[in-house]
This record gives C-alpha cells, sequence and structure tokens, in this order.
C-alpha cells in the first residue's frame, strides 16, 4: 500500500494520539491516581467509553480509523502502537482491554459479526504451541509428536482443559483460535452464555481486569469461521505481539518517570539520590531497556506496506520484554522499601509488566518459536518481511 | 512428604525415564556402569536415587539435619495450608490479624520456634545445636519457612531481628529481665513477639550505611528526664511492629534542645502499652502479605532507664552488627522461596501435559529446571559455607544477601517462564513467590546498599593498594 492511500493521513495521526495523549494524561491519570485502589468496573467502562467516543475502537462495518482497523495499513498500525504505550502509561489495564476488544472487532468485521462488543483470546491451553507452532505456521510437515502437541494447545476449552482468559470481567464474547490436525486452523466465536467463566480470586497484575477460566458448554455452541493457513491467525498474533510489546513500553515508561521524580526529591547520604551512581545507574539501564523496545517497535513499522513477521515480532518479544520487566523492577529499586508499598505504584508496574511478558507467549517459548522458525526460513535480518 | 517416602517414590521411578534420557536399567546407564566397576571403586562415587533435599541435607551436621527435617514438617503441616488464603485476604485492621494468624503463632510458639535463639533450659534451642552458630541455625529454618510461604516465615523470622539487640547488648540483666520471661510466655501458649525498628520516614538507607548516616539527622529523639528517657517521632516500615509486644526501637539523644547525629543513637525497648506508643497504621504489601508492616507512633514515651539495651550511645553499633545478624538469614529467605520456585516449576512441568506427554519430557524444560536448582543450590551452598562461622563479617553477610537475593529473583522469573500464561494465576502460587521474593532485594539494605557494605568492609584492604 502505498503510504498516501492510508486511512490516517500524518496529520491525523499526530492529531489522535495528541487526543489520545490528553485523555491518558488528565482523565485516565486521574482514575490511576490511586494504584493502591483498581479502577473500579464502572471506571473501566467510563474510560473505554471516552477511548470509543475518540474512535479507537470502529465497531462499524467497514474500516476506519480505530485501533488495529486495517493492519496492512503502515501508518494506522504505527497508531496502534503509539496509542497502547501512549494509553499504557496511564493504565496498562485499560491499554490492554481496548487492545483486545480491538482486535475482536476486527474479527467481527471480518466475519460480518454484529452485537455486542467481543474480546480475543490469544493464548493456547499452555503458552502457543511452542516450536509446534512456528513449524505450522511455517509450512512445515508436522510430526504426529508436534500435530498432538499444537491440537492440544489450541483445542476448544472443555472443562478438564480450560483456557486462561485476561479480559474485563463482563465482555459478551470472545474470538479464539482453534486448530485441529485435519481442518488446520478456525477462529471460532463463543458468546458469553455458552461458556463456562470461572475468575481466579488473585491474579499476579492487571488488577483492573480478570483473569478467567473458559471452557465451552457446549462444544458444538462455538460460530466456527475456516482461516486457510493460519492467515488471520498469523495477522492477529503479529498485531498482539506488536500491541503487548508495545504496552510494556508505556508500562516501563511510566515506572520510569515515576522513579524519576522520586529520586529528584529523596535525599540519602545528605543529597538527592538521584546523585548516587547506584540510583543513576538503575535508572540508565531501564532506559537502555526502554529506548530498546522503542526502536525495535519503530524498527517493526519501518516496512510499509507490509505487516511485520511474526518470526521479528516474537523476537523482539522475546528479547525486550524481559527487558522491561527488569526496567520497571530496578525502578521500584530506585525507591527502597517504599516501592514495595502500593500506594506508590511502583509493585503494579512492575507486576503489570510481568503481566504482559507472559501473554502470547513467554520469553522462553517464542525464543524456541523463533529457533523453529530460524531453521525453517533463516533469521529475519533487521529490514523486516513477511 | 518425610525423606523415606521422597526417596522410595524416586526409586519406583527407575523403569521409567524421561524425554532424551534412558531408563536407570538400561545397560548404559550410570548406574548399570556402576555396578560393573569393582566394588572398592564403587564406594568412591553415589548414584544411588535421592532427592536433592536429601543429598543436601546429609551434608549438614546431625543436628541441623534434625532441625532441617523438622523446620519443614512444621511448614508443610502449618504453614502451607495457610499460605493462599492469608495472601488473598483484604487488608485487615491494625492489631486484628486474622484468627488463623494468632492460632499459628499459638503453634509456632509452643513448637519452639520462636524461642530458639537461646540453648535449652533458657530457651528452645536443644543443646546438641549450641555449638553451631546462630546463623546457620536460622538459615536452615528460615528456608525451609520461606518456601511455603514467604508471609508467613517473615511474621515469625521478624521476631528473632526484634531480640538481636537485647542478646548484642551483652548484658545478662537485659536477657533476664526482657528475653526470658517473654520466652516463657511464649512457650506456654500466648507468644510474645519482638520488632526491630530502625527505619524512619525520612532515613530508610541511611539507617544502614555509615556514610548515609553520617550526613543523615535521625527524627526520633530521646530526651532525658527523671529516670529515663522520653521519645518522640515516627517509625515506618517496621515488620512484625503491629503485633510486637515489645520493639527494640532506636533514638538519637537529645541534649541541650539540640538533636545529635546517628552516632548517639541508643536503644531502647518499647513496651505495648507504655502510654504515647501505639501502632498508627500498617501498610498494603506487594508481598509477605500474612506480616505486618507498621507504623510507630511516639508521643512523649517514657521508657524507664532499666529499658535501654546496651549502652547509652552504644545504639549504632548494636544496630550495625544485628544487621549483620540478620543478612544471612535474609539470604536463606532466598535460598527457600528460589526453592520453592524450582518446585512448583518441577510440579508443573510433571503435571502439565499437552498431546498426551508431560512438558518435564521436554529438553528445553529440563535444562531450565536444571539451572534453577543448580543456582538455587549453589546460593544455598555459600550461604551454609559462610553460615558456619560464629562471628559473621559484614562483607560476607552483605555479599551472601544480595547475591542469594538477585539470583531468586532470576530463579523465579524463570520459573514464571516455565509456567507462562499459568503463573499469573494466584492458585499457581508462582506469582506469590515472585511478589515476596522481591521484598528480599530491599530490606535489611537494599541490594545497592548491601553491595557498598562488602566495600565498606574491606576498605582498609583496598586503601593499602592505594599508590
Amino acid at each position: 500500500m502505498n503510504p498516501s492511500s492510508s486511512l490516517l493521513s500524518s496529520g491525523d495521526r499526530i492529531a489522535m494520539l495528541d487526543a489520545v495523549q490528553r485523555f491518558a494524561s488528565t482523565e485516565l491519570a486521574a482514575l490511576t491516581a490511586r494504584p493502591e485502589q483498581p479502577m473500579s468496573r464502572a471506571q473501566m467502562q467510563q474510560a473505554l467509553g471516552q477511548l470509543v467516543n475518540l474512535g479507537l475502537l470502529n465497531t462499524q462495518a467497514e474500516p476506519a480509523c480505530g485501533l488495529w482497523d486495517d493492519p496492512a495499513d503502515a501508518s494506522l498500525r504505527r497508531f496502534g502502537v503509539e496509542a497502547l504505550a501512549l494509553l499504557a502509561q496511564a493504565s496498562p489495564a485499560v491499554a490492554h482491554q481496548m487492545h483486545s476488544m480491538a482486535l475482536g472487532a476486527r474479527l467481527d468485521r471480518l466475519h460480518a459479526q454484529t452485537g455486542e462488543h467481543s474480546v480475543v483470546l490469544l493464548d493456547g491451553r499452555w503458552g502457543v504451541g511452542r516450536q509446534a507452532l512456528a513449524r505450522a505456521l511455517g509450512g512445515a510437515a508436522l510430526t504426529s509428536e508436534e500435530s498432538a502437541w499444537l491440537a492440544d494447545c489450541w483445542a476448544a476449552p472443555q472443562a478438564g482443559t480450560p483456557r486462561v482468559l485476561v479480559a474485563q470481567a463482563d465482555w459478551q464474547a470472545v474470538w479464539w483460535p482453534q486448530w485441529t490436525p485435519a481442518e488446520g486452523w478456525h477462529w471460532c466465536r463463543s458468546a458469553r452464555g455458552s461458556l463456562h467463566v470461572s475468575s481466579e480470586s488473585h491474579q499476579h497484575g492487571l488488577d483492573e481486569l480478570s483473569l478467567q477460566r473458559i471452557s465451552l458448554v457446549d462444544p458444538t455452541s462455538a460460530l466456527r469461521c475456516a482461516d486457510a493457513n493460519g492467515a488471520r491467525f498469523v495477522e492477529a498474533a503479529v498485531l498482539h505481539g506488536l500491541g503487548l510489546l508495545a504496552m510494556a513500553l508505556g508500562t516501563t515508561q511510566r515506572a520510569i518517570a515515576r522513579a524519576r521524580a522520586f529520586a529528584q526529591l529523596r535525599r540519602q547520604g545528605g543529597k538527592l539520590i538521584a546523585q548516587h551512581a547506584a540510583v543513576q545507574q538503575l535508572l540508565a539501564e531501564a532506559e537502555h531497556a526502554a529506548w530498546a523496545a522503542q526502536a525495535a517497535l519503530t524498527t517493526l513499522q519501518a516496512q510499509p506496506p507490509s505487516l511485520p513477521a511474526l518470526h521479528a515480532v516474537w523476537r523482539a518479544r522475546a528479547r525486550l520484554h524481559p527487558q522491561l520487566c527488569d526496567a520497571t523492577s530496578n525502578a521500584l529499586q530506585v525507591f527502597g522499601g517504599i516501592g514495595y508499598m502500593r500506594d506508590t505504584g511502583a509493585e503494579k508496574d512492575l507486576r503489570d509488566a510481568n503481566t504482559l511478558r507472559q501473554l502470547g507467549g513467554s520469553p522462553t517459548e517464542l525464543t524456541l518459536c523463533c529457533a523453529a522458525l530460524d531453521e525453517l526460513l533463516g533469521a529475519p535480518r533487521s529490514e523486516v518481511t513477511v | 512428604m518425610t525423606q523415606a517416602r521422597i526417596d522410595n517414590a524416586v526409586a519406583a521411578h527407575l523403569a521409567a525415564h524421561l524425554g532424551g534420557h534412558i531408563e536407570a536399567a538400561h545397560p548404559l546407564s550410570p548406574r548399570t556402569a556402576q555396578a560393573s566397576l569393582p566394588a572398592g571403586v564403587r564406594q568412591l562415587f553415589r548414584t544411588t536415587p535421592r532427592s536433592l533435599w536429601s543429598i543436601e541435607t546429609a551434608r549438614l551436621p546431625r543436628s541441623l539435619q534434625r532441625l532441617r527435617h523438622r523446620a519443614r514438617a512444621f511448614a508443610e503441616q502449618e504453614m502451607a495450608p495457610l499460605a493462599l488464603q492469608i495472601d488473598a485476604l483484604p487488608h485487615w485492621p491494625l492489631n486484628a490479624p486474622p484468627q488463623p494468624l494468632q492460632d499459628l503463632l499459638v503453634r509456632a510458639g509452643r513448637a519452639g520456634w520462636l524461642t530458639d535463639l537461646l540453648p535449652w533450659p533458657l530457651g528452645s534451642m536443644p543443646l546438641a545445636r549450641a555449638h553451631h552458630s546462630l546463623q546457620w541455625q536460622a538459615s536452615v529454618k528460615v528456608e525451609e519457612f520461606s518456601r511455603v510461604c514467604g508471609g508467613l516465615m517473615l511474621l515469625l523470622s521478624a521476631h528473632s531481628l526484634g531480640i538481636g539487640p537485647l542478646l548484642l547488648s551483652g548484658s545478662v540483666a537485659t536477657l533476664r529481665r526482657f528475653l526470658l520471661p517473654a520466652y516463657r510466655e511464649t512457650l506456654a501458649g500466648r507468644p510474645h513477639l519482638f520488632a526491630f525498628a530502625i527505619t524512619e520516614p525520612s532515613a530508610g538507607s541511611d539507617a544502614e550505611d555509615g556514610h548515609g548516616a553520617a550526613a543523615a539527622r535521625p527524627a526520633v529523639v530521646a530526651r532525658r528526664v527523671p529516670g529515663g528517657w522520653l521519645l518522640n517521632g515516627r517509625k515506618c516500615y517496621i515488620s512484625g511492629g503491629d503485633l510486637a509486644q515489645s520493639i527494640t526501637v532506636f533514638a538519637a539523644l537529645e541534649v541541650d534542645g539540640k538533636t545529635e547525629g546517628f552516632e548517639s543513637w541508643t536503644c531502647f525497648l518499647v513496651q505495648r502499652g507504655m502510654p504515647g506508643f501505639a501502632p498508627v497504621r500498617t501498610e498494603l504489601k506487594m508481598g509477605m502479605r500474612a506480616s505486618g508492616n507498621a507504623e510507630l507512633e511516639f508521643v512523649d514515651v517514657f521508657v524507664p532507664d532499666a529499658n535501654v539495651v546496651g549502652s547509652v550511645r552504644g545504639g549504632w553499633g548494636i544496630n550495625r552488627q544485628t544487621l549483620n545478624l540478620s543478612r544471612l538469614p535474609v539470604a536463606s529467605m532466598a535460598v527457600g522461596l528460589a526453592q520453592s520456585a524450582c518446585d512448583i516449576a518441577t510440579d508443573f512441568a510433571c503435571r502439565m501435559q499437552l498431546g498426551g506427554r508431560a512438558l518435564i519430557h521436554q529438553q528445553d524444560v529440563q535444562l531450565a529446571l536444571a539451572q534453577m536448582i543448580t543456582e538455587t543450590s549453589t546460593i544455598r551452598g555459600q550461604l551454609w559455607s559462610c553460615a558456619r562461622d560464629w562471628r559473621p563479617r559484614q562483607g560476607v553477610a552483605s555479599m551472601n544477601k544480595f547475591n542469594a537475593t538477585d539470583t531468586a529473583l532470576r530463579v523465579v522469573n524463570q520459573a514464571m517462564d516455565l509456567l507462562g500464561n499459568h503463573a499469573l494465576q494466584h492458585s499457581q502460587r508462582i506469582e506469590k513467590v515472585y511478589r515476596d521474593t522481591r521484598l528480599t532485594q530491599i530490606f535489611e539494605g537494599t541490594n545497592q546498599i548491601n553491595r557498598l557494605a562488602v566495600i565498606e568492609d574491606l576498605q582498609e584492604d583496598f586503601l593499602r593498594r592505594l599508590p
């Protein structure tokens, strides 16, 4: 696609980002000013509603300028990444919910589904299926063991083998991918009423969302849409990976900002802690990680018109999520004991970053996926291609 | 599970094998190869199947082996069932801990876990282990407690930190007046807890580092009055300060209306019920939630001369040496939490099946577990080696503390990656282990302060090398 044919001109993108930034730094920041008191469901709804009004979520039949509306549109993709990072600076949970709803809206549009908003579940029963997933997407013939692994990981969720969804508690429909040896990939859409849903009483991070185990009440109840060669799965996985990395970046930037502000106030040994090498090192290392993530996201966006390769997105996530978690941990360390208390927000940043790291494949698993694709396709170079 | 049961379970699986390995009965297995060697040579190597816990326990002296077994049994029977339940409770009101915690304290007290810093008959330490250092004993116990729950471990262990200044006062009279009656109450089922109060709102690391203290101004102040001292100010982030009956509080002296620096620090034993003293709030923390973290307020609290611990102006020395005594046990907390991560990850890898096969059969999972187990075993080995010494050095205690806690968090991160999206569930326990472990890098001096403490301890050696 020629950049000039984008649904979102450069000027419009900047204007929309400005609006997102203003919302994130004022209204959303006000709702999240007490980190120890997660936003209520009503406040979440209020925040999401305002983002819908800003045009971030497009629920119409035609693509517009919403988040993830057109993955092939480089300008829109860039907007999506930048908007999620901005939102995550105020609330990673709001960013994640908006991201999930935007992916759901795209699938609804592609499959002519209307009605209630949907969310998307892009984790298998355990992770994403390791090398078997990578080899399947890379076009390799799977061994029987790989086939069994992939089928089990991406099977329809049953009572004994539920899948774990992180989303606002009151979602109404969910898209979940399924892979079977006989039929390959399908996207399945289940209404909430056709699923058994149980919520975990506590979870590691993204406190405003809920960690839920879902399984089908009736295995035949889901709408099934074929996804030839898994093209839509790849597209969703790429967008999910970009979104998770962008949100982790935003979370880290917020953590660094908190720590910098504290370092300019707190004194130790007769001077501001910002003047101590120990604190300078912690902050600089955190900045290294944020810079690397920012650079990776920029590089991944630098190949219009095509979608970044899943291979490259996985590689960036495998490498950078641990660094971003270390960066948020560094930010907490700057606070010392105060950072361990929930009212400073530093520990929440760390828990949120840890959570984003584990979704859509852990770094360990994504490294295995990359290894399999390296073997099949060769390692992707810095000029990222599909 | 008892050691005999663990060993039986290991032996029962000799006929099976994990992915990428051969069964023990295979002609090429190490065990079969061993059998072909002459009897005398066979004695040079150990190949009998055993759990790592069993192997490492055997390295301890017998009295500490018994301690390790007892601590594990108590932890699994009394603490483990409460761990997730307490962690998930809403923040409870000050001075109103959940009943299960109070019951646990009673049981721990009766079992002698809160009175073991002194040998029998003064305390509950068996005479047979009295010739091993307090840090080594504490490290063995604390590891087992933190392995099942960091918060419950801290609930039971912060108490020992509070007692540290009494022991370091060098005063038999102080022990007789304050510690022995408290021990008797505790053993009788009425837990009398101690807490250690150094941190102030404007002095966290300054209270743990000489260089910082030299430039800082203490905020809790003691003024001389007839028969004793009046304490004023606030202490914060005091582990166990909400439940403690007795608190070793460090205060600077006010002389002629002027507050002196940390060099005037004096340790006072403040007892619950003294007019003007009150815990005013507890903090909502990331982890270790079973242990309260309190802010303490002192408003003209009269403390009699008899409650001065050690000498007037002797507080800084007591503080620094208490920290030196407690940093090895903090390292052992990290060892226990890392071991917990190893156990959770191993259990998950054995339990979780995909494609009809448990994860443990995958080579990358085995590599991850091997790394985690090895790192944990390494910090345990370093800890036990250093904790043998009855006279802990600041540098040795600090290097153990920061290295063990940094390693532990690395191990826990690896375990979380192994569990993947399941790691986020509270019921899987690993995310709680992460939250608990994160504190160990901060308290007893941040790991940055502990690194500098190593250099401080070696300062003369470095100075000698300067041209």
